[in-house]
């Protein structure tokens, strides 16, 4: 039972990873991005591909890590451009509307990826140093699953430092309360919307790139993660980053012991779970997710 | 109440029902002679999601309830037909599928309707993909492989094109009746602001449940059309995908005219059989559509077209129409 | 609206030129033409079989020009292919495409059939079992009558009514779905792989022989209809077989699961024995990979004596590498075990071919076999015959006897092909080009694997 909650616990972080920048792109720009799993996406690929042109067999975890950071970064990029280029125009329309055109994005982006590396499921192998498994309290756990747990820990931490302790942070926070005020104070809430987007966006490229050597990598992984993920944003409450966290969590030690203990459940217990949150507290489970709680 | 009808904007008069009836009804009679075979069930789809389309545009245009889940009903019709096809009579088939997905439909609204705008659109989405995994999971529904050889019975591929014909027809009048409707006018008045419209003391949510409850209707009769135009109906039905393309319809036609949905239903139809060759490039090209007519054609294919009139016809000034967009 | 076109006109433009740039080589290999277009008549496209001047092939009365140029008369003689060419599991239409092709071309170099060209007019099923509805009545509005193909059972199942109602003939190159031959047995269906209750019998056969040092089984399965009732039959052959073995934990594992690492946590609160455990591995395509991948850092398959992957085969091992685990592939052909003129010109005609990219493999594919079975049927069938007509055409099927690679076969009354079952063994090996290497092939006959299939409908 302690392997299954373990491993729950860094799907967890994995789901954390993803949610938090939805939530977060959320936060400052009310939209609700569809076409966040097409980054996630980006992020496996762009890390599978410096990792197969080096060729390096067996793979070391340093240049794994310098792979893990090109792909967030690189996918930061696309962020920045996909948002000038199109989430400005979006912002204007009704949130329908904006769901539909980040669903049309996520299309594009899945498009052009299987265009660029086909439908064959990619691999990557693990990383030397963290390829194996350990005994913790008496249970195999793979070493990878506690890299995950690790980096979550950093990114929440990290975000939180970010959002509650900068003055960059302040602004982001600032704009999510209330654009509109931002702006007649003279901030400059297009470049906060651009650089928060960057930050959301790297951190699902971040994911996906950390996700590759668990999954046979295909241009649906964009779509695999997704619906996950907005559950949990929904769940955590929208806006909320400690929501989305406790949230990815739950959503993941559930999963893992419904498997391990009632296994046609399988893959239905975060709707059931879903569901019974929403009917309880449909706000979702922060209280005052707006503000960046 | 025709008078009525008719004395309101050009596109409530009868005209603008009969006009497009009658092209379609040309299109049914006239296509047995020109196709057959895989070409003829292309435009039986068609049809389907002509209806597909304009019952979800219920939701879309009239009220604001964005539902990513209507491929549950659509798949609920189509099982329906292929659970009963070899015991009762097509139209009894039929007819049961409409009911079935009605009563569904009911169900799901009552729980869903509490919410709104994004979040009602998550939790349909779910909905949706929950049933599909029922299906998936359930075996006296065939599991994954589906119910095959659904067969209409005498009627050749000629008579189940004139059937699907025949009842597309059917309830695209109806709809329309019911779009046109005092009721759905007041849907309509709800979409722009649900507030006003509880404090005037209109049920909102009433009006909202049996809004769901017809377009879940059309989408199972068009289901239910579908089972005897393809032979087969697997979980593939009620796939969340499957939801996304009477959407991606109703956008690129124009959400706020009757007609719109039809005219996205008739060139998305198209498009994607076009593109099923083509792997990767059918999503690009499909998400620049979305994009391009999100951005440069927001009221869809018939809002350009009824601008570009407009622009013709210089002098008279543009009539105001209300919000018409997404 | 000059900014939006603008933007647009960029967007479109970064997203040509992004794709414009594409087939970065993945791999060691040359990077292939991939997927044949559909709709294309195949004969032109790859570089094959001019080896037909060897006596391997089986075709008959064909003629040959003075100079060795074949000469055709009459209108070429189409076959339908359906088949899966796309899509995660597009691998298995491709290779399905290459063997048929490679039998085509060897059949055309000596006149093609009653003297006709052969040509294979290919359509994607697209793993949906609507749109091979659709394919078959193009097919039929089109006049061809005969098809292959089929990866998905779904697929055959959904092709099944429209082959009956319009008397046409199907002969399956990849479906293992065993109802074909009980429940859903068609006079117009054949098969040509090896189905589920034979590998199982199969698997079952060397759990008493081979392996009878393992004492419990474990099972690993998709979470569908298949995957159950496999593992219900694999089930009850351990336990009624005569080494007293029996089974032990069973996962299910959804075909949309991401997280393997529970359903690994389940088999392993087994506590599986290294001396005394076996591990029915039946799971294919990425979701086999995936799994495997989150189950080897756990060493999960060093508990296990014996993994037998059953329906498995060398792509498993080419996309682990040199980490994978050694498996024994339960399926119906390996081309290292069969030594017969057939078998040496498929391989030697096959390694002319340039390899499928992101799949490295030593030679040909058991996916490959049963393309090229499946037409060597047909083409065999339509010379017995003397005609395409369809009647005419099951007929000879149901009769003949034909050489194939893995010696000469027939069709059992309840329309499967008679051919052994292969098992052989692979595992991760660094110092191999590919970085995996396979060997000890063996043969369980169909005498063993279908002995208790009905004969009669």
């Amino acid at each position: 039972m302690l392997g299954s909650i373990f491993a729950g616990i860094a799907d967890g972080f994995l789901l954390f990873l993803i949610a938090s920048g939805l939530t977060l792109i959320f936060g400052v720009m009310r939209i609700l991005n569809f076409s966040h799993g097409g980054y996630f996406m980006l992020g496996a690929y762009f890390a599978y591909q410096v990792v197969t042109s080096a060729g390096f067999s067996p793979l070391p975890l340093g240049f794994f890590i310098v792979a893990v950071l090109i792909g967030s970064v690189g996918v930061g990029a696309v962020g920045i451009a996909t948002e000038r280029l199109l989430f400005r125009r979006i912002y204007e329309l009704s949130d329908i509307a904006s769901l539909l055109g980040t669903f049309g994005l996520l299309l594009l982006i899945e498009g052009i990826a299987e265009v660029i590396w086909g439908i064959n499921p990619m691999s990557v192998p693990f990383p030397t140093l963290v390829d194996k498994s350990v005994k913790v309290v008496g249970v195999r756990v793979a070493t990878y699953s506690i890299v995950l747990i690790g980096v979550g820990i950093l990114v929440g931490i990290g975000l939180w430092y970010l959002l509650r302790r900068t003055a960059f942070g302040e602004r982001a926070r600032a704009v999510a309360e209330d654009r509109y005020m931002c702006e007649l104070v003279g901030m400059n809430t297009a470049a906060v919307s651009t650089a928060v987007f960057a930050i959301g966006t790297m951190l699902a490229g971040l994911g996906g790139a950390l996700a590759t050597p668990l999954v046979a990598l295909t241009p649906d992984v964009a779509t695999a993660f997704i619906i996950e993920a907005f559950a949990v944003v929904i769940v955590g409450g929208l806006g909320s980053i400690s929501g989305s966290l406790i949230a990815a969590l739950v959503f993941g030690v559930v999963d893992s012991l419904a498997i391990t203990y009632v296994p046609s459940l399988s893959g239905v217990s975060f709707f059931i779970l879903m569901f019974v949150v929403l009917l309880v507290r449909p706000q979702g489970l922060v209280k005052n997710a707006r503000a960046f709680a | 109440m025709l008078a009525r009808l008719r004395s309101r904007r050009d596109s409530a008069s009868l005209a603008g029902l009969l006009g497009p009836i009658a092209l379609i009804v040309v299109a049914v009679l006239v296509v047995p002679s020109l196709a057959s075979g895989a070409t003829m069930f292309l435009y039986e789809l068609v049809l389907i999601q002509i209806l597909m389309a304009t019952s979800t545009n219920f939701l879309f245009g009239r009220s604001h309830m964005p539902s990513l889940g209507q491929a549950a009903f659509f798949g609920t019709g189509a099982y329906t037909v292929a659970l009963v096809y070899d015991v009762v009579p097509i139209p009894a088939a039929l007819l049961l599928a409409i009911a079935v997905s009605a009563v569904v439909a009911f169900v799901i609204a009552a729980v869903s309707v509490r919410t709104d705008g994004l979040v009602f659109a998550n939790v349909t989405l779910a909905l949706g993909q929950g049933m599909y995994l029922l299906a998936v999971k359930t075996n006296w529904v065939g599991s994954e492989n589906g119910i095959p050889g659904i067969s209409a019975g005498s009627l050749g591929a000629n008579g189940v094109w004139y059937l699907v014909g025949g009842c597309v027809i059917a309830a695209l009048v109806v709809c329309w009746v019911i779009y046109h409707s005092p009721f759905g006018l007041t849907l309509y008045a709800i979409r722009e602001d649900p507030i006003r419209l509880e404090f005037l003391g209109v049920n909102v949510a009433i009006y909202r449940m049996v809004s769901f409850t017809i377009a879940g209707a059309g989408a199972g009769l068009a289901g239910g059309l579908f089972a005897y135009a393809s032979g087969i109906v697997t979980p593939n039905t009620m796939y969340w995908t499957q939801s996304g393309y009477p959407i991606l319809m109703i956008l690129v036609g124009g959400m706020g005219f009757f007609w719109g949905p039809a005219i996205g239903a008739i060139g998305v139809t198209l498009l994607l059989n076009e593109l099923s060759g083509n792997p990767g490039w059918n999503l690009i090209i499909l998400g620049l559509v979305l994009i391009g007519v999100l951005l440069f054609a927001p009221r869809g294919l018939l809002g350009l077209w009824v601008d570009a009139r407009a622009w013709l016809r210089r002098g008279s000034a543009r009539r105001p129409l209300p919000a018409h967009s997404p | 609206m000059r900014t939006h076109r603008t933007a647009f006109a960029i967007a479109a433009a970064l997203s040509m030129v992004v794709a414009a740039c594409s087939s970065t080589s993945t791999d060691q290999q040359s990077s292939a033409s991939s997927e044949p277009s559909s709709q294309q008549s195949a004969s032109s496209e790859q570089s094959s079989a001019s080896g037909s001047e060897s006596a391997a092939s089986s075709s008959e009365g064909s003629s040959e020009t003075a100079s060795g140029e074949p000469t055709f008369t009459g209108e070429p003689l189409k076959i339908g292919f359906l088949d899966t060419m796309t899509g995660p599991n597009g691998n298995v239409g491709t290779l399905n495409l290459q063997g048929a092709q490679i039998a085509v071309d060897q059949w055309n170099a000596k006149g093609g059939v009653l003297g006709r060209k052969i040509e294979l007019v290919v359509k994607d099923e697209e793993l949906s079992p609507e749109k091979t509805v659709q394919h078959m009545r193009d097919f039929n509005s089109e006049g061809i009558n005969l098809i292959t193909g089929f990866t998905s059972s779904a697929d055959v199942l959904a092709a099944k009514p429209l082959a009956e109602q319009n008397n046409m003939v199907i002969v399956t190159a990849g479906t293992t779905d065993t109802s074909l031959t009980t429940t859903e047995h068609s006079a117009n269906v054949y098969e040509i792989a090896a189905n589920i209750k034979m590998m199982n019998v199969a698997a079952a056969h060397l759990a008493e022989t081979d392996w009878k040092d393992v004492k419990v089984w474990d099972g690993v399965n998709y979470d569908y209809l298949t995957g159950h009732n496999s593992w219900d039959e694999f089930n009850k052959m351990i336990k009624s077989g005569t080494s007293g073995s029996t089974t032990g934990k069973v996962a299910f594992v959804p075909f949309t699961a991401t997280q393997m690492t529970p359903f690994i946590n389940s088999l392993l609160a087994g506590n599986p024995d290294p001396k005394t455990s076996g591990l029915y591995y039946f799971l294919f395509g990425g979701g086999a990979v995936q799994f495997a991948k989150q189950a080897m850092p756990l060493d999960m398959f060093k508990d296990y004596a014996v993994v037998a992957a059953v329906g498995g085969g060398e792509e498993f091992s080419a996309a682990l590498g040199a980490e994978g685990p050694h498996v024994y592939f339960v399926h119906d052909y390996f081309y290292q075990g069969y030594d017969n003129p057939v078998n040496k010109q498929f391989i030697e005609d096959w390694s002319k071919l340039d390899q499928i990219p992101g799949l490295s493999l030593y030679g040909p594919h058991e996916w490959a076999y049963e393309g090229y079975t499946a037409m060597l049927a047909y083409l065999n069938a339509i010379t017995d015959a003397g005609s395409t007509d369809s009647d005419a055409v099951k007929a000879s099927l149901s009769k003949i006897e034909f050489d194939s690679p893995m010696g000469k076969v027939k069709f059992h009354p309840s329309n499967i092909l008679e051919a052994p079952v292969t098992v052989w063994e692979c595992q991760g090996d660094s110092a191999e080009k590919f970085g995996y290497k396979c060997f000890n092939t063996q043969s369980i006959p169909p005498s063993i694997t279908l002995a208790d299939a009905p004969t009669s409908f």
